[in-house]
């Protein structure tokens, strides 16, 4: 076999990934409407003349208009402006929370995995006493701890992901944990550290890319829903969950004040779905027909 | 089977153990000083220290966890701080609207999901099958309070159908039940057609069906008594997804239940009651999970004391 197929064949085998998570059209719409609502959210400020804090009770929850293209809420905030903010706030805390459950998780995961025996069953088995506790309310408990605030609901959610994402790390460790390539890794005298790096960590990549997708979704359904229980960002700040909460007293008169936070929430959290489900598709074609 | 269900109740108590001490931690970790939390910041001195040595607060913390447990588990989970009442009592007179919602909408749930599920698996590609799979792709994506407001503002607000807070009787029940039950039946769905399409594709449903067997009598007794062995796994996690999701839909619907209780617990920093009622949710997961796992291996005789 030449030196250079191992790569090559990884590259087209990457190619036919790719072909096939395009070729679902879910998940390109998924894929697609995500990218503009993020695209809108980091590049929408430098376009909005009316910063998303400016009262203005002359036009307290006025419709739709050139200058409120979405109308304005009970201070006569843009609601527009605010959707935009709010998603910036939402989409951080989000990738955010799922990062630290990605990070933390992988880690504790691969660590059982790898060096197994007693520290796989000390830490497997914290894992497994948590995973039967809903994640929600294991969020809901970590904010109860550390008090309610903006950060700390990203903190929460995230730390209730962990289990999930050390189950996923491990199960992956152990199918090539006993394989030539790592026994022959350690032989040659390659540390832990950098057999866990370059060894293991690249067989597991798939399964957790397809799992963070799919926390992305309910990271975000989560953090509204603390921020709309009045656990996270307090007002003023915009976060769409808090956004919604805010608007209550208003919604027999004004429901679109509740409708386009939510209608917000709900697009990304479905383009996240939608593009997790691809990729699990794409990424394992076995498994597609179910 | 009786010592494999001793066992899953002895493995139980690691969990509760652990479980137990990090809703002890909670007052620490949040109060900083117990003594303020409970005394409030205008306390006096003179007060604070007494609050310290009526509570403990001076005694090493494995001793004050050992009372605390002990109080717990017969009964005594301490004072609200806000209303001074026994935080036992607090949780009994609200524990009923939560019990209420959360067995509607898993009853619901089981009804609606697994008969779409159902559906689904038998036509698959169907118009039916896509349509019951729109709904869950959209169910798993909806915030649990946005339906709820929805569903308020149609029903209760524009139509006036039904009452849009509060509980009391049935028609209390109908909205947050709904809501409540959403997700769970989008997962239900799901998870009921991928498990029955995989059972359809073994040989056993081959050979009964070439044998002569009508497609209704394979369905039934061949592929659903199979297919509907992982959904029972579902059932347990959705429960318990129901029980933290109630937290939310009774804030929304002002139901005088225990989530809405954690949940002002923790803003009005009522450490009493917000331990008392975690402790209390996870103990009812935990439960649960060993009741599914002692009907999972009833069920389906393959799986033999394993674990």
């Amino acid at each position: 076999m030449p030196p250079g197929s191992a790569l090559s064949h990884s590259k087209s085998n990457s190619m036919a990934t790719l072909r096939r998570f395009l070729h679902r059209r879910t998940a390109l719409l998924g894929a697609l409407v995500l990218m503009i609502m993020v695209l809108a959210v980091v590049i929408g400020p430098f376009f909005l003349e009316n910063t998303e804090g400016q009262i203005d009770l002359s036009v307290s929850r006025a419709p739709a208009s050139l200058d409120h293209p979405l109308g304005t809420d009970f201070l006569g905030r843009d609601t527009l402006s605010r959707i935009i903010y709010g998603g910036r706030i939402s989409l951080i805390l989000t990738t955010g929370a799922v990062a630290t459950a990605l990070i933390v998780g992988t880690t504790i995961g691969l660590t059982a995995g790898y060096l197994g025996n007693v520290v796989d069953m000390i830490l497997m088995r914290f894992v497994d006493m948590l995973l039967i506790i809903p994640g929600f309310l294991l969020a809901i408990a970590v904010v109860a701890a550390l008090g309610p605030g903006t950060y700390n609901v990203m903190i929460a959610v995230g730390v209730a992901a962990i289990p999930g994402f050390a189950r996923i790390a491990r199960g992956s460790s152990l199918l090539v944990s006993g394989q030539e390539y790592i026994t022959a890794a350690n032989t040659i005298g390659a540390s832990n550290v950098r057999v866990l790096l370059r060894h293991i960590l690249p067989n597991a990549a798939q399964p957790l890319i397809v799992q963070s997708t799919l926390r992305l979704a309910t990271a975000m359904l989560s953090i509204s829903s603390l921020s709309f229980l009045g656990l996270g960002p307090q007002p003023p700040t915009p976060e769409w969950g808090a956004m919604m909460a805010d608007s209550r007293d208003y919604f027999t008169t004004s429901p679109e004040l509740i409708l386009y936070p939510g209608i917000a929430i709900f697009i990304v959290a479905l383009s996240f779905n939608l593009i997790g489900d691809g990729l699990r598709d794409a990424l394992d074609p076995h498994l597609s027909q179910s | 089977m009786t010592g494999f269900i001793v066992r899953r109740i002895l493995a139980m108590i690691p969990l509760l153990i652990i479980v137990s001490i990090f809703v002890f931690s909670i007052m620490q970790l949040a109060g900083g000083n117990a003594a303020l939390v409970i005394g409030g910041t205008d306390a006096t001195q003179e007060e604070l220290a007494q609050i310290t040595e009526r509570y403990g607060l001076n005694r090493p913390m494995h001793e004050q966890y050992r009372t605390w447990l002990t109080n717990a588990v017969q009964g005594d989970l301490g004072q609200s701080l806000l209303t001074r009442r026994p935080v036992t009592e607090e949780i009994r007179t609200r524990i009923l609207p939560t019990a209420e919602l959360a067995f509607t909408a898993m009853a619901i749930a089981l009804l609606v999901g697994v008969l779409m599920g159902i559906m689904s698996a038998r036509r698959p590609n169907s118009l039916i099958d896509n349509i019951c799979m729109l709904f869950s792709f959209i169910g798993v994506a909806m915030p649990v309070f946005g339906i709820g407001l929805a569903l308020i503002y149609f029903l209760g607000v524009h139509l006036g159908w039904l009452p849009t807070g509060g509980a009391g009787g049935l028609r209390y029940l109908v909205l947050p039940a709904i809501t409540l039950s959403v997700s769970s039946i989008a997962i239900l769905a799901r998870m009921t057609r991928s498990s029955t399409l995989d059972v359809i594709r073994h040989d056993y449903v081959r050979t009964a069906r070439a044998k002569g067997l009508a497609e209704g009598p394979v369905f039934r007794g061949h592929v659903l008594r199979n297919g509907l062995i992982p959904v029972i796994t579902v059932v347990g996690l959705e429960f318990g997804s129901l029980l933290s999701g109630a937290v939310i839909t009774e804030t929304v619907f002002s139901r005088p239940g225990i989530g809405r209780l954690l949940v002002e617990g923790i803003r009005s920093r009522d450490y009493p009651v917000v331990q008392g009622v975690l402790l209390l949710l996870a103990v009812v997961c935990v439960t649960v999970n060993l009741i599914v796992d002692i009907v999972y291996m009833l069920v389906d005789p393959r799986i033999q004391g394993v674990g």
